[in-house]
C-alpha cells in the first residue's frame, strides 16, 4: 500500500516537471493533461458558466422583480389581434378532469378558436393551492396565465399586487353585469382598497343534506312542513335526526367536519351564528378595523354554542349538556373529520343528516345513490334574526364559500387571458359546470333559467340553494384571520374534546384574539 | 492579443505548477467548495437576513423594516404565541409546542430507531436462506412516499376504519380517538418516525458491518471471545464511524418532519417546527417564519454538534 502511494507521488512529480518543460518524461504521453492545460480549461468552463448565471440573473430580475405588477395595462394590452395562443389555466382536478368539456363550453361562450386554454391541473384544497400560488406569485412568473382562486387568498394576495386588478381589464359591460347580477357577498369577497381581484366561478352554498325516506319513515313529513325553504330550529332538528336514526338503526345521526381547521372557522362558525352570535359583533366589522372592533367571542352566544355541540356529541350524560336538547346524535369522530371522511360517512348510509356544500348533493342525489331519497334543508337556527345578538346574525345562515378566476399580473398574454375569463364567466359556461359538475352558479337569476332548471339531480334542490345563498354570511377576510381562526379553532376543540368546559375554552379564545388584534392593529 | 493575455496568466500558472501537492489539492476543490457554500449557504444567509426584518402584511413586499433580533425575542419570550399556530416554546402545554414535541418526536425516534435498526444490520448481516428477500422487503418502508406513509398510519389509527383502536383504547394505550390527541398522535408520528426510518439506519450500519475485517472475529474466537464481547470489543467500535453518520442524518431529518405529519395528525394536532414554519409562510409572515427557520437550523446545529463532540471524545478513548 505504501509502495504505491510512492509510486502514485513519483507519477506525479515527474508529471509536474514535464508540463512545465524543463524535463521530458517517457509517462508524459500516460498522462497528457497538465495543470496549466487543466486550470485553463477549468477557468474558462467557470468563467463561461458564471456569465451564462449572471445573464440568467438579469432576465430574471427583469421578467420577474419582486413579484408585483407594477405600472398600468394599457389599451393595447388588451386588444387581442386573433394571433394563435395558448393560455395556461392553473386549476384544481374538479375542472381539470373534464379539461375538453370545459374548452368546448368555453368556445360556445364565444372563446375564438385561435385561443387554447392548455388546463395545468394541480391539487385540491385551499391550503395547499395557497402554498402553490405563493411560490408561482412571489417569484413573478409570467405563467400561468390565470388560475382558480379562493377568496381566503385576497388578504395576502392583493396588498402584494400578485394577482391583477381586473378593474382595468374587465369592461364597463361586465364590471356592471358583477355589480348587479351577482351574488354580491361573492363579488366584494374579491374586493380590495377599491380593486377586484378575482371573478366568481362558482358560489359554495352550504346546506343540510339529509335521508328524506328515513325521516318520512320515522313519521315526519318534510314536505307538508316545507323543509325544503322553511328552515327547522336546531331543537326540532336534533329531534328529527333522533327519531329517524333511531327507527333506522344507522350508526350516526347528524354528521359535519368538527376537525380543528373546520370548528372554528366553517362549522362551528356557522352554528354560533344561526344561534345569533359573532366573533366580531356585527357583520360590518368582519373585516375591521382592526384592533378597533369588539371582539365578542366570550358571550352566552358562543357557550351556548359550544353546549349545543357537546349535547350533539355525548347526549344528556354530558356535564355541559343542554337541558331538553336531544343529544347523542354526532359521533366524536367527527372531531377528526374533514370534509371527505364525513362525505364517506353520509355516503355510505351510516347516518341521516349531513352538513356538506352544494357540490355534495350532486353526488348524493345521483340515482346511483340516495337519488329522489335525499333531501336538501337550509341550515337551522337557534334564535331569529330580530332576536340575535348582532346585526347578520341568527336566523338561517351558512358561510360563504366558493372559487373565483383570477389573472397573473405578469402574463405576457393579458389579452387572450382576458378572452378566457370573460368566456369562462358567461352564462354559458356557469350552466356548463352546473350541469357537468354541479357547481353553483355565482348569478342567483341563472338558478331559474329553463337549462338550470332541467339540471338533473341538482334542479330538485334549487329553491333551497336560491334561499340559502341569500343568507350567506362571509368570514372575516384580512391578515390576521388566520390566527385568529386557529385559535378559536384550538378552543372550541378541546372544548369539544371535553378537554375543557365551555366557559374555559371562549374565554381563552377571546382572550388569544384580542391579543392578536391589539398585536396587530 | 493572445500573447498579452498569456503574458499576463502565465505567473498565475507558474506559481500554481509551483504549488505543492496540499495546496495544489486544495486548488482543486476550491470550485466544488465554493458551490457547495453558496448553495448551502446562501439560503441560510438569506433566512437570517429575513429573520432581521418585520413582516409587512398590506404592503407590496411581505417583508418590512429591519427590527434586528426583535422577531427572536418575540418567539423565544412567547409573545409571538398569539400570531403563531402553536406556540413556539411553551412548558405549560408541552404537547402543543413545536420545540417540545419536535425535540421529542426525534429523540424518542432516533434512540429507538438506531438500536432496532442496529438489530436489524446485525441479523441481515447473517448468513440465512432467504436473505436477499428479507432485504428487500426491510427496505420498502423507506421507499414508500410519505404522503402514502402517513396515510396508512391515519388509516391504521381510524377509530371508525379501523380494527385496533378500539381495543387500544381498551388496555388504556390510547385514547378512543387517537388521531385529535396530541399526546397520542405524538406517540404514532413517533411509530411512524421509527417504522420509516429502521431501514435507512440499517442499510447504513450493514456498510460499517461488511467492512469490517472477518479475521478480527476469527481472532476472538480463537481467544474465546463471547458473542457479546466480539460485538461491544470489534464491532461497535468498527462501525461507531458509520453509525454516528447515520445518527446525524436520521436525527436531521426527523427535526424537519412534516409530510408525515400533515398526512396523518394534521400540524394542528402535532405541532412540529417545520409545521410551525410551512403555517407561518403560508400567512405570509416571511420575517417570523425566518425566523423560525433559522432558529430549527441553529438547534440542529447545536444537536450535530454535540455528536461530533462525543464522536472525537468517544474515538479519543
Amino acid at each position: 500500500m505504501n509502495n504505491n502511494f510512492i509510486y502514485y507521488d513519483y507519477d506525479i512529480q515527474r508529471m509536474v516537471r514535464d508540463s512545465s518543460g524543463t524535463h521530458t518524461s517517457s509517462h508524459s504521453s500516460a498522462r497528457a493533461l497538465s495543470r496549466r492545460q487543466f486550470v485553463t480549461a477549468v477557468g474558462a468552463s467557470g468563467l463561461a458558466v458564471g456569465l451564462a448565471g449572471c445573464s440568467g440573473t438579469g432576465g430574471g430580475d427583469g421578467g420577474g422583480g419582486d413579484g408585483s405588477s407594477g405600472g398600468e395595462v394599457s389599451t393595447d394590452d388588451l386588444e387581442y389581434g386573433g394571433e394563435d395562443v395558448t393560455v395556461e389555466y392553473s386549476t384544481a382536478p374538479l375542472f381539470g378532469n373534464i379539461a375538453d368539456t370545459l374548452k368546448q363550453a368555453a368556445y360556445d361562450a364565444g372563446l375564438p378558436e385561435s385561443i387554447d386554454i392548455e388546463f395545468s391541473t394541480t391539487v385540491w384544497g385551499a391550503d395547499d393551492l395557497q402554498d402553490r400560488y405563493n411560490q408561482i406569485l412571489s417569484s413573478g412568473r409570467t405563467t400561468p396565465d390565470f388560475m382558480l382562486t379562493n377568496f381566503a387568498y385576497t388578504p395576502f394576495f392583493a396588498p402584494r399586487e400578485w394577482l391583477l386588478d381586473l378593474t382595468q381589464v374587465l369592461g364597463e359591460e361586465k364590471l356592471n353585469a358583477l355589480e348587479n347580477d351577482y351574488s354580491q357577498v361573492m363579488v366584494d369577497s374579491m374586493r380590495w382598497d377599491g380593486g377586484l381581484y378575482g371573478v366568481p366561478q362558482f358560489i359554495d352554498i352550504p346546506t343540510i343534506q339529509y335521508r328524506k325516506d328515513l325521516v318520512e319513515a320515522a313519521g315526519y313529513d318534510p314536505e307538508g312542513e316545507n323543509w325544503a325553504t322553511e328552515p327547522l330550529t336546531w331543537e326540532y332538528f336534533a329531534e328529527v335526526t333522533k327519531a329517524a336514526q333511531e327507527e333506522a338503526g344507522t350508526d350516526h345521526g347528524y354528521t359535519t367536519a368538527m376537525n380543528q381547521r373546520n370548528i372554528g372557522s366553517i362549522t362551528g362558525y356557522e352554528h354560533l351564528v344561526t344561534n345569533g352570535g359573532n366573533y366580531f359583533g356585527d357583520m360590518t366589522n368582519q373585516n375591521g378595523p382592526i384592533g378597533d372592533r369588539p371582539v365578542t367571542i366570550d358571550e352566552e352566544q358562543t357557550v351556548q354554542t359550544l353546549r349545543q355541540f357537546r349535547t350533539f356529541l355525548y347526549g344528556s350524560d354530558d356535564e355541559y349538556a343542554i337541558e331538553g336538547l336531544t343529544g347523542g346524535i354526532t359521533p366524536p369522530n367527527a372531531l377528526g373529520w374533514d370534509t371527505s371522511p364525513s362525505m364517506e360517512s353520509f355516503n355510505a348510509g351510516e347516518a341521516i343528516t349531513h352538513r356538506n356544500w352544494s357540490f355534495a348533493i350532486a353526488e348524493y342525489g345521483s340515482e346511483e345513490n340516495f337519488g329522489e331519497d335525499l333531501g336538501v334543508m337550509p341550515y337551522p337556527y337557534g334564535v331569529s334574526e330580530s332576536e340575535a345578538a348582532y346585526e347578520g346574525a341568527g336566523g338561517t345562515n351558512a358561510k360563504l364559500g366558493g372559487w373565483h378566476l383570477s389573472i397573473n399580473p405578469n402574463t405576457e398574454k393579458l389579452a387572450a387571458t382576458v378572452e378566457a375569463i370573460k368566456a369562462m364567466t358567461s352564462d354559458e359556461f356557469y350552466l356548463t359546470i352546473f350541469e357537468e359538475l354541479g357547481s353553483t352558479p355565482p348569478k342567483p337569476g341563472l338558478f331559474e333559467s329553463d337549462r338550470a332548471q332541467e339540471v338533473d339531480v341538482m334542479s330538485r334542490y334549487l329553491d333551497t340553494l336560491q334561499f340559502q345563498s341569500q343568507n350567506q354570511f362571509a368570514p372575516p377576510i384580512n391578515a390576521v384571520w388566520d390566527p385568529q381562526k386557529s385559535a378559536i379553532g384550538q378552543e372550541f376543540h378541546a372544548c369539544l374534546n371535553q378537554q375543557k368546559s365551555p366557559e374555559e375554552a371562549v374565554a381563552a379564545a377571546q382572550s388569544q384574539v384580542e391579543q392578536i388584534e391589539e398585536q396587530e392593529s | 492579443m493572445r500573447q498579452k493575455v498569456q503574458q499576463a496568466v502565465s505567473p498565475v500558472f507558474l506559481k500554481i505548477e509551483q504549488l505543492d501537492e496540499d495546496k495544489y489539492g486544495y486548488l482543486l476543490v476550491a470550485p466544488v467548495f465554493l458551490v457547495l457554500g453558496v448553495l448551502a449557504f446562501y439560503p441560510l444567509v438569506r433566512t437570517f437576513y429575513f429573520s432581521l426584518q418585520d413582516d409587512d402584511l398590506t404592503g407590496v413586499h411581505p417583508i418590512g423594516e429591519f427590527v434586528g433580533i426583535e422577531n427572536y425575542v418575540q418567539i423565544l419570550s412567547g409573545d409571538a404565541n398569539a400570531i403563531l399556530t402553536s406556540p413556539f416554546f411553551d412548558l405549560q402545554a408541552p404537547f402543543s409546542s413545536a420545540l417540545i414535541v419536535t425535540l421529542l418526536i426525534t429523540g424518542v425516534s432516533v434512540a429507538i430507531g438506531t438500536i432496532l435498526g442496529l438489530g436489524m444490520a446485525i441479523i441481515l448481516n447473517k448468513e440465512f436462506k432467504g436473505r436477499r428477500y428479507a432485504r428487500t422487503i426491510v427496505i420498502l418502508p423507506w421507499s414508500i412516499p410519505i404522503v402514502i406513509q402517513g396515510m396508512m398510519f391515519f388509516l391504521l389509527f381510524q377509530p371508525s376504519l379501523s380494527p385496533f383502536v378500539e381495543p387500544l383504547a381498551n388496555l388504556g394505550i390510547f385514547s378512543s380517538n387517537p388521531l385529535i390527541s396530541s399526546q397520542d398522535s405524538t406517540i404514532i408520528i413517533i411509530l411512524i418516525d421509527i417504522w420509516r426510518k429502521i431501514p435507512f439506519i440499517a442499510l447504513i450500519i450493514m456498510a460499517g458491518i461488511a467492512s469490517i475485517d472477518q479475521n478480527l472475529y476469527d481472532v476472538a474466537e480463537v481467544a474465546g471471545a463471547t458473542k457479546w464481547q466480539q460485538f461491544r470489543l470489534i464491532t461497535l467500535p468498527q462501525i461507531k464511524p458509520v453509525l454516528f453518520i447515520g445518527m446525524i442524518f436520521y436525527t436531521i431529518s426527523s427535526m424537519k418532519i412534516y409530510g408525515i405529519v400533515e398526512a396523518s395528525a394534521g400540524c394542528s394536532t402535532v405541532p412540529t417546527l417545520t409545521c410551525l414554519v410551512v403555517q407561518t409562510f403560508r400567512q405570509q409572515r416571511w420575517a417570523t417564519a425566518s425566523a423560525i427557520a433559522f432558529l430549527t437550523a441553529v438547534v440542529i446545529g447545536v444537536i450535530i454538534m454535540v455528536y461530533v463532540v462525543r464522536f472525537r471524545e468517544a474515538d479519543a478513548s
